[in-house]
C-alpha cells in the first residue's frame, strides 16, 4: 500500500477515526490498534514479510531485556552480538548474498578459475534495511546504557512497526519515539493542520516532481548512448530532483501522517540542495540515516578525533557503508566513495562545520559566495547521482563520458518546459520555506484564510492535473 | 477536534465537488478501456485482444443477427495483449461481466497465437497465475461511474477526464458504448506503411523474443468456451492480419490453426479463419483492421453465425 494510492486514501481516514474517536480514551487500546493497522499496512505488500518483521521485533525486544538484565559486561556483549549478528545475518541473506556470490565468482574467474555459485531466489522484504536499523539502534542504546529497555512488547513492536515509518523511514531512535508511544497523545489542532499540509507537500513532491522527472530520467538513462552531453546532463539533473522529490516526498507524507496522529518523527531532509558545501549537504540529506551511521559507526570508530589517517579511514568507512546500505551493487559503493572524496578536503581543512546556519537566514537572496557554494555542491551531488542511478559501473562511466563531451554545449534533445516550470515552483516554495521543517510549512501563515486555501487548492490542482506515470517509491527497494 | 472537522469539511467541499463532476464526466474518450467497465452485465460478448477490440463492431454484428431474426445485443469486451490474453484473469473478468441469466447469447472469441501466449520468463518460472493488471485486480466491472477503475487503475492524471489532455495521448481513439474501440488514423499508404513497419519491428524484436505459447492459457481458453457455451453460441474467429505479422506468429506457433480446429471440435463449437490477404483488407498498422474493414469482417462473422444457425 503506497502513500499515493486509493488504498491509503481509504486506509488512513479509517485509522484516524479509530485512533481519535474509538480508542482515544485508552493509551493501551490506541497502541494495540496502531500496531494492528501497522501490521495490516505492511502485510499488504506480502503477508510473508510480516513473519520476518515480527521475528526481528521479538529478537530485539528480548535481546534488549537480556542486555539490561545480565550482570556482566561480557554477557551483555554476548547478547548484543547475538542480536546484531542475527539482524545483519537476515539483511545479508536477503539483500547481499547474491551480490557477494556474484562478486566472488567474478573474482575467481578473473584469476583463471571457474566458479558456479549458488544464487538465492528470494524477494527482498520491503523496508528490511529500515526496521533492522531501528532495532539495532535500540539494542545499541541499551548496551551503551543510554536508555532502559521497555518491558511492554506492544510499545516496542509499535516503535519498530509504526506504519508511517515502517517501509522507508525515517530511521527512528528509541530515545525519541518510544517515550511518545508510552505517553497519551493530545489532539492539537495546529499540529494536525500542519500534518495535513506536510502530507500535501509530500504528495506534490512525489507525484508532480519525482514521477514527472522519472519519465525523462528513465528514457535518458536507458538510452544514454544515443544522447548528447547536454541531454545527459539534463537527465542527471532531473534524477537529482526525482530522487529528492521521491524520498523527501515520502518522508513528508510519513512525518505529516504521524503528526496527524500526535507523533513527531525525526526530520529526514532539511533542504539539502541549498547546501553550501558537501558537509552541510550530509547534515541535510537523509538525516536519520546519516546520524545513525555517525552515532553507531563513525563515533565508535573514533570519529574525527584522531590523526589524519584515522579521519580518512573513518570517513571512507562511513561513506562506503552508507553506499552499501542502499543496495548490493558496486554503483552504490562508488557513489559512497565519491562522496567520501568530496568530503575529505572539507574535513581535513577543518571547514566541515563552517556552514551550520540556514543559508541567507535574514535575507531574501543568497550572497554571491553562497550561491556559488550551492551551485558547486549541487554539481558535485549530481555527478555522484549518476553512479547511484546507473545499472552498473560501466553504464555510469559511459554516461559521464557522454556527458562530458563537446555536445554538452548543444541544445538538449529532450526538454520539458512544463517540468521546468514545476521544478521552478518547487524550488521557489522550498527556498521561501527553508526556515521551516518542510517547504510549505511557513508559507501563508500570515495570509488570510482564503488566500492560504487558494494556495492549497492550487497545489491539489497540480497533483491531480499533472500526476506523472506512477512509479513506486525509490527507497522501498532499500 | 470539532473545529478541525468543521474546517476540513468546508475545505473539502470544492475538491469533492470537482471529484464527483470528474467521475461522472468520464466517457469513451477517457481511455481505451474505461467504458467497458461501466455497462451492465452482458448476455452476448466479443472477446479477445486489441485486434478484436478494434476489429469487431457489435453494432454491425447485431444488425446482421437481428436481420436474421435473432434479437442480440452484443458487447465488445476485448482489451489488448498483456491484459486480455486468455488466462485466469481474463476468465474471471469475463465471468464477472457475464449475465448469469443469459441463455441465447452470442460469444465471438477472437483467437490468435498471441492470445494464448505469455511472457517467456513467467511461463518458465511457473508463475503464470500471478497477474497484477487491472483485468485481474478490478473487483467491479459493471458500475457507472466505475469509481474503482478511475481512482485505482486509470493511469493518467484524474483531471485529464474533464480538461484537455496536455500530453495529447490517445486522442485518436474513441471507445463506443458497445465496447468497440474506434481509431481515427491517417490511412494514406505511406502512413500505414510506416505504422506497419513499426509494428512488424515490435512483433519481431519484442514479442517474438519474449513470448511463448502457453498450455496453461490454452486450457483457460477451453474453460472460457465451456463457461460461455452454457449461455449461448460460441464462435472462435481468427481475424485477418498483414502477411508480414502472420509470418512472425506462424514462427512463434506453427500449426496454430490445427490446434484451434481440434479445440473447436472437442468443445463442439465452430472455428472461422478469415484468410489474411493484404490486398483484400486494409489495416491501420498491419495488426488492426481499419474501421471500414472491421465492419466487413464483422458482417462475415455475422453471416457465419447465421449460416450455421444460432
Amino acid at each position: 500500500m503506497l502513500f499515493n494510492t486509493l488504498e491509503f486514501a481509504l486506509f488512513f481516514p479509517v485509522v484516524f477515526v479509530l485512533y481519535w474517536f474509538v480508542t482515544r480514551g485508552s493509551l493501551r487500546l490506541q497502541n494495540v490498534m496502531l500496531l494492528a493497522v501497522s501490521y495490516y499496512f505492511y502485510s499488504c505488500w506480502d503477508p510473508r514479510f510480516l513473519l520476518l518483521l515480527i521475528f526481528s521485533t521479538f529478537l530485539d525486544y528480548f535481546s534488549g531485556l537480556q542486555i539490561h538484565r545480565v550482570p556482566t559486561k561480557a554477557l551483555k556483549r554476548t547478547w548484543l552480538i547475538i542480536s546484531v549478528g542475527i539482524n545483519l545475518g537476515f539483511l545479508g541473506v536477503f539483500k547481499y548474498y547474491n551480490f557477494f556470490a556474484e562478486s566472488f565468482a567474478s573474482l575467481v574467474s578473473s584469476v583463471g578459475f571457474e566458479a558456479h555459485p549458488v544464487f538465492l531466489s528470494v524477494v527482498l522484504p520491503v523496508g528490511i534495511s529500515f526496521y533492522t536499523f531501528h532495532g539495532l539502534s535500540y539494542v545499541f542504546d541499551i548496551y551503551y546504557e543510554r536508555i532502559k529497555p521497555t518491558t511492554d512488547p506492544v510499545d516496542y513492536a509499535l516503535f519498530v512497526g509504526f506504519f508511517p515509518l515502517l517501509v522507508a523511514g525515517p530511521i527512528e531512535r528509541a530515545t525519541h519515539l518510544l517515550p511518545q508511544i508510552q505517553r497519551p497523545r493530545q489532539f492539537v489542532l495546529a499540529n494536525v493542520v500542519d500534518g495535513c499540509k506536510q502530507v500535501l507537500w509530500g504528495l506534490f513532491k512525489k507525484v508532480v516532481i519525482a514521477d514527472n522527472a522519472a519519465e525523462f530520467v528513465n528514457l535518458i538513462f536507458d538510452g544514454h548512448a544515443g544522447y548528447g552531453g547536454s541531454t545527459l546532463l539534463y537527465g542527471a539533473i532531473l534524477f537529482a530532483f526525482q530522487i529528492y522529490g521521491d524520498f523527501s516526498g515520502y518522508s513528508d507524507i510519513a512525518l505529516g501522517t504521524a503528526r496527524i496522529l500526535g507523533i513527531e518523527l525525526l526530520q529526514n531532509f532539511n533542504f539539502p540542495y541549498f547546501s553550501r558545501d558537501i558537509a552541510e549537504f550530509w547534515r541535510r540529506w537523509h538525516i536519520s540515516l546519516s546520524s545513525w551511521f555517525r552515532d553507531y559507526v563513525y563515533i565508535p570508530l573514533g570519529g574525527s578525533r584522531g590523526g589524519t589517517w584515522l579521519k580518512v579511514r573513518n570517513t571512507f568507512i562511513i561513506f562506503l557503508v552508507s553506499g552499501f546500505w542502499h543496495g548490493a551493487n558496486w554503483t552504490f559503493i562508488a557513489w559512497g566513495a565519491l562522496h567520501a572524496l568530496y568530503f575529505l578536503p572539507v574535513l581535513l581543512s577543518g571547514r566541515n562545520r563552517s556552514n551550520m546556519s540556514i543559508v541567507a537566514e535574514h535575507r531574501a537572496l543568497p550572497s554571491l559566495r553562497e550561491a556559488l557554494g550551492m551551485a558547486l555542491t549541487f554539481t558535485a551531488v549530481v555527478v555522484a547521482w549518476v553512479f547511484f542511478r546507473a545499472a552498473d559501473l560501466s553504464q555510469a562511466f559511459s554516461y559521464l563520458g557522454g556527458m562530458l563531451s563537446p555536445t554538452l554545449f548543444s541544445m538538449p534533445e529532450k526538454f520539458s518546459m512544463r517540468l521546468a516550470a514545476f521544478i521552478a515552483f518547487f524550488l521557489l516554495v522550498e527556498w521561501a520555506g527553508r526556515r521551516g521543517k518542510y517547504g510549505l510549512q511557513g508559507i501563508g501563515a500570515t495570509w488570510p484564510r482564503a488566500a492560504r486555501w487558494a494556495l492549497y487548492y492550487a497545489i491539489m490542482f497540480l497533483i491531480f492535473r499533472f500526476t506523472g506515470k506512477s512509479e513506486t517509491f525509490i527507497y522501498f527497494q532499500f | 477536534m470539532a473545529t478541525f472537522l468543521k474546517r476540513l469539511t468546508l475545505f473539502m467541499v470544492l475538491p469533492f465537488t470537482i471529484l464527483i463532476v470528474t467521475l461522472y464526466s468520464a466517457d469513451g474518450r477517457t481511455d481505451p478501456f474505461y467504458l467497458r467497465f461501466t455497462t451492465p452485465r452482458q448476455a452476448s460478448m466479443v472477446l479477445g485482444t486489441s485486434r478484436a477490440a478494434q476489429g469487431i463492431q457489435p453494432q454491425v454484428l447485431d444488425s446482421i443477427l437481428n436481420a436474421g431474426g435473432h434479437a442480440v445485443r452484443s458487447f465488445n469486451y476485448g482489451f489488448a495483449i498483456g491484459y486480455s490474453n486468455y488466462g485466469k484473469a481474463y476468465y474471471e473478468s469475463i465471468r464477472k461481466k457475464l449475465d448469469p441469466d443469459a441463455r441465447n447469447g452470442v460469444f465471438v472469441l477472437a483467437v490468435d497465437p498471441w492470445s494464448i501466449a505469455g511472457d517467456k520468463k513467467t511461463i518458465r518460472s511457473g508463475k503464470e497465475e500471478v497477474d497484477g493488471t487491472f483485468i485481474a485486480t478490478l473487483a467491479c466491472v459493471h458500475m457507472d461511474p466505475n469509481v474503482e477503475y478511475l481512482l485505482k487503475e486509470y493511469d493518467k492524471p484524474l483531471l485529464n477526464i474533464i480538461l484537455p489532455d496536455p500530453r495529447k495521448e490517445d486522442d485518436r481513439l474513441t471507445l463506443h458504448k458497445d465496447g468497440w474501440l474506434e481509431t481515427d488514423l491517417d490511412l494514406s499508404a505511406q502512413a500505414v506503411a510506416e505504422r506497419t513497419s513499426r509494428k512488424v519491428d515490435e512483433y519481431r524484436n519484442t514479442r517474438l523474443k519474449n513470448m511463448l505459447p502457453s498450455a496453461w492459457r490454452l486450457g483457460y481458453l477451453g474453460m472460457t468456451i465451456d463457461l460461455l457455451k452454457e449461455h449461448g453460441t460460441v464462435l472462435l474467429v481468427r481475424l485477418p492480419i498483414h502477411s508480414s505479422i502472420l509470418r512472425i506468429e506462424d514462427e512463434m506457433m506453427p500449426g496454430f490453426d490445427g490446434v484451434m480446429q481440434r479445440l473447436a471440435q472437442e468443445k463442439n463449437v465452430r472455428y472461422l479463419k478469415i484468410p489474411a490477404d493484404d490486398k483484400a483488407w486494409t489495416f491501420t498498422d498491419g495488426n488492426h483492421l481499419a474501421p471500414a474493414d472491421g465492419a466487413r469482417v464483422t458482417r462475415l462473422i455475422g453471416q457465419e453465425l447465421l449460416k450455421n444457425g444460432l
